[in-house]
Order: C-alpha cells, then structure tokens, then sequence
C-alpha cells in the first residue's frame, strides 16, 4: 500500500511539474557532489537572471567608433530627400568615407534592406589578403603621433649594459671559510691565510696538516734536519713526509709562526 | 543500506568461510612443522669448499721463503655510481719470521717496501725519495701500523700472515663448491664464500701436492655500488733461499730521505728513550 502511494506521488510530479522547473534538483546534486568528496564539481545546472543569457563574443570592434565617422550607417539605398529642403552645397559638407568600396571591412549587421545580402556569398569580391580566417582581425594599435626614429647603437642618457661595473669597482667582500671542492684522493680541503689550500689526516696519534706540493718550489729553499728534508717557503717551515702512498709536505709551522730563511730561528707573526 | 535479510545472509558466508579456512591453516602450521627438521639438516657451509679453503691456506701459511706474482685490479665507486677500476702489480718475496720485500708498479711510478724485522721502508726510486722507520714488531703489528699511521695498505698481505686460514673461514656464513675449471692450463677448484660485509671467490690450485691460491675476487656487499677487488697469484716459487741483503733496503746516492708521519715520531722518541736508558745504564 505504501508503495503505490509513493508510485502514484512520483507519477504525480512527473506529470504536473515541467521540465524546467527540475534544474534546482540538479543543483542539489551538485551541491551534495561538493560536500562528500569534497570535489567541487561545477554545477551544470545555469544560474538564473541575467547570467542565464547567452553570453555574446567578445567584440573585436571598439565602442567607440572613431570621430571621424559618421554615427549613421550609410544606407545602400538611395536616400529620398523632401523636396522642400534645400539642397546643401557640397562644399560645406564633412567628408564622408566612400562607404561603397568595397575593399572596407563591414563591422557588424549592415542593413542592406533584403535579407542575406550581406553574405559571404553576396558581398564583392575583396582584394584584401587572404589571411585564412573567416572572422575579421583586429587592427592593431597604431602609434599616436609621429614614430620615433633613432641612429642605430643609440643609448639614452645613463645607460649601462649589463653587468657593467665602474673603474675602480671592488668586488664585495666575501668571509671566509672559502669552499674548495674535495679531492677524490686526499678528501676535504681547508684554508688558511698563510698556508692556502691544505688537507688533514688523523693517524693514530694526531691530526698532521699536509699539501700535495709546495706553493713555489723555487722560492722554497730547502734544507736537513735530523736527516730528513725541510722546505722553507715564505716563512712557512714544510717537511717532506709520505702518507696514502705518496709523497706529501707536512706543515710544520704553526698557523702564526715564521720561521726564518736559515731555519734556526722562529718568530711569532703576531708578536 | 543492508537489510535485515542480508546481514543474515553475510554472515552464513564468512562463517562458512572461516570454517574452511581453519583446517588448511592447521594443515599449513603442521606443514611448517613437519619441514623444520629439513632446514636445520640443510648446512649453507659447504664442507667441501670448506675443506679447500682450510688446506689452501695452511699449506702457504706453512711456507717459510717463497714468492710470487701478483696482479689486482681494485674497484672504487665515485659519486655513488661510476665504478673506476685501478691496476697495480709486483713480486713478494716472503721469509716468514724475518721480513718481506715486495716490488710494486702502480701507475707510472715504483714502490719498494722492505721490513728486515727491525727497519720498515718505502722507497720510490723512479721519484727519487725513500722513507723509513724503526719497527720491530710481528708482520701481522707492521701491517695495523702502517695502516694507521700512513693509511697504506700493505699489497697482498693477508697472504703472508701467519693466522692465514682463520682470517680467511672467520666470519663465513655460506660457502659453496662450484666448478672444477682451469685458469692458464692449470686445473683449479672454484669456490665461493659468503661473509656479514664482503664475498669472495677463491680459485685453489688442484694440485695435491701445491694446493697454492691462483685468484681471488673479493665484493664488498656493505658499500655503495659493490666495488670488488680481483687478485691474480703467479709463479709461485717456495724453498726459496733468501739472503737478508733480500728483504734489506740500501739507499742509493742521490735518493731523499723523507720523514714518515707519526710512525717514526715515536719510534724516535722509544729509540731516544730507548738511548737514554742505555746511556744511564
């Protein structure tokens, strides 16, 4: 019993409510789509008032025609002139565009007073290019005034080219630690204002500082001590060692220590 | 929305369901059961290449003067990826007790080492410098120390220590005989091990009487990329009678004698110690 009157209740809006007036149930459906999932579907029902209208092309035509056009379409048709109006002399007319050629884009519906004659099919033809589009292009905008006309290579006042720099330009100071990559055999650099690039080894007992070669071999001068060889360069005392199976020089002088040419005596940079 | 009816329906099913699966995880838990004693019958130590290993290794940690040639190719894998592969070769001549020298090319440039059980030196003579140190420990104490004090990594040493075979079966959890082949004419054993951070095959000489070593591959399974290191052992000679003026090193004129890092401060300061005592004595 419960389901006939439920049939005969859906038969009932089925035959009185008109089609038009189901689009808020499909509204309802969108909005249910949006709470669930939480997809905002886009409700393919159209809103109603004046957003329900067909929405017109965007007009490629200005909207305001230029001044210098007259505000009344020409009419193809002759016009018919009362006869007791006196005839204006031609001279004090404005000069009207010769709308009759037939090489001037038509904007717009022009009432040719029958019906498709302004049809691709009826128009003459035009001696415009052909640039392969059905619809008329829009103009670009022309300059206003005169166009600017310069000597090749001209700069205005001030220019500078890119990443020009002044006559006595320094570059800014850059704080150390400076980066240098690591090397695949001796690992990670280091740097020091007096010893320059430098790498380290921790052995079992210390960490000893090393280089790879001396700054400059022959401003170096060379020396024995307890039988094994010392390089004096620039005040920094190295010491030919071997580590990683290669000959390496190890500083031996600490980071603010210079040691003199002959070796023998020492003396602290700071003091 | 499930009706009355339904609920009923579904859950004859997942009763039904459950009471047939029962009996097969029953079957499956007794399965599990009765093939437990096949797993702890299975051994991943193959005896067999076991025993290879064993009798290989002690028969050239028996050996008291010998030498041979070696050749290793050793991988390093740079930036995680690019596998480069170095080359270096030379000879050991081996007096077990007394010292060792061994003759290597790597790259373009010569390195000597000789230890005479109380002096351990580098020497490059194609650079023009040696450098030495006073040590008198055991070969196995030379190779941690040099190790540690001029990261150097003496060539083929584990095949010149004494506890040979147990460095080699320390640490093995497979190991497997693979294929009787031959290697320059010569019939060999092909065996594999696996270890915890490294594998390594090793290829045995089939001959009884000199079951000597003939190449070894070894792959670091705990590093980036897998990097391996392939020895190649040739010419073996034993019986040898070598000279101490053998495993000695004689600086040459014009060579320059460099200092060696911390391993020779302190053999400095025990042989200046050292001195003293004697001195007060």
């Amino acid at each position: 019993m419960k389901r006939l009157s439920v049939l005969a209740l859906f038969a009932f809006f089925a035959a009185v409510v008109p089609a038009g007036d189901l689009v808020p149930i499909e509204m309802g459906d969108g909005l249910r789509a949006q709470k669930v999932g939480g997809f905002k579907a886009r409700s393919r029902a159209r809103p109603s008032g004046a957003r329900s209208r067909t929405r017109s092309r965007p007009s490629t035509r200005p909207s305001t025609r230029p001044s210098t056009r007259p505000s009344n379409r020409p009419s193809t048709l002759p016009s018919t002139r009362p006869s007791t109006r006196p005839s204006v002399p031609e001279g004090n007319r404005p000069s009207r565009p010769d709308t009759s050629r037939p090489d001037r884009p038509v904007y717009g519906p022009v009432d040719t007073g029958s019906q498709g004659a302004n049809r691709p099919s009826s128009r003459p033809a035009a001696n415009r290019p052909s640039t392969g589009r059905t619809r008329p292009v829009a103009r670009p905008a022309r300059p206003i005034g005169r166009p600017i006309t310069r000597p090749p290579g001209w700069r205005p006042p001030y220019y500078r080219p890119p990443l020009w720099r002044p006559p006595l330009y320094r570059p800014p100071y850059y704080p150390p630690p400076y980066y240098r990559p690591p090397h695949y055999y001796w690992g990670s650099y280091y740097w020091g204002p007096r010893w320059g690039w430098y790498f380290t080894a921790s052995l079992a007992t210390s960490t000893l500082v090393y280089v790879a070669t001396l700054p400059d071999e022959d401003e170096c001068e060379r020396a024995e001590l307890d039988d094994e060889t010392v390089y004096i360069c620039d005040g920094v005392l190295y010491r030919a060692t071997y580590y990683k199976d290669e000959q390496v020089y190890e500083i031996v002088s600490e980071p603010d220590e210079v040691v003199d040419a002959d070796g023998t005596s020492a003396q602290t940079a700071s003091s | 929305m499930i009706s009355g009816k339904h609920t009923r329906v579904f859950g004859c099913v997942l009763a039904t369901a459950l009471a047939l699966a029962m009996p097969a995880s029953g079957m499956a838990q007794d399965n599990q059961a009765d093939s437990a004693p096949a797993e702890e019958e299975f051994n991943p130590i193959d005896p067999v290449a076991l025993d290879l290993l064993e009798g290989s290794m002690g028969y050239v940690s028996s050996l008291q003067n010998f030498s041979f040639d070696w050749f290793i190719s050793s991988d390093t894998v740079v930036e995680g990826r690019e596998k480069i592969t170095y080359v270096n070769s030379g000879t050991t001549i081996m007096a077990r007790g007394r010292g060792f020298t061994s003759r290597t090319e790597r790259g373009l440039t010569l390195r000597d080492f000789y230890f005479d059980g109380e002096t351990f030196v580098v020497a490059s003579p194609d650079q023009g410098f040696y450098a030495s140190a006073a040590f008198d420990g055991s070969f196995e104490e030379l190779v941690d120390r040099a190790r540690s004090d001029t990261d150097l990594e003496l060539p083929v040493w584990t095949m010149l220590t004494d506890d040979l075979p147990e460095r080699l079966t320390s640490g093995v959890t497979a190991a497997a005989y693979l294929e009787t082949t031959k290697i320059v004419g010569r019939e060999v054993h092909h065996v594999s091990f696996v270890g915890d951070v490294h594998d390594w095959q090793v290829w045995i000489s089939a001959d009884p009487e000199r079951p000597v070593p003939l190449m070894l591959v070894g792959t670091r399974t705990d590093q980036q990329g897998w990097p391996q290191f392939r020895v190649n052992m040739m010419d073996w000679q034993t019986g040898l009678d070598i000279a101490d003026e053998d495993i000695s090193f004689t600086p040459d004129e014009g060579l320059m004698r460099i200092a060696m890092p911390s391993f020779s401060r302190e053999a400095v300061e025990e042989s200046s110690s050292g001195n003293e005592e004697g001195a007060g004595s």
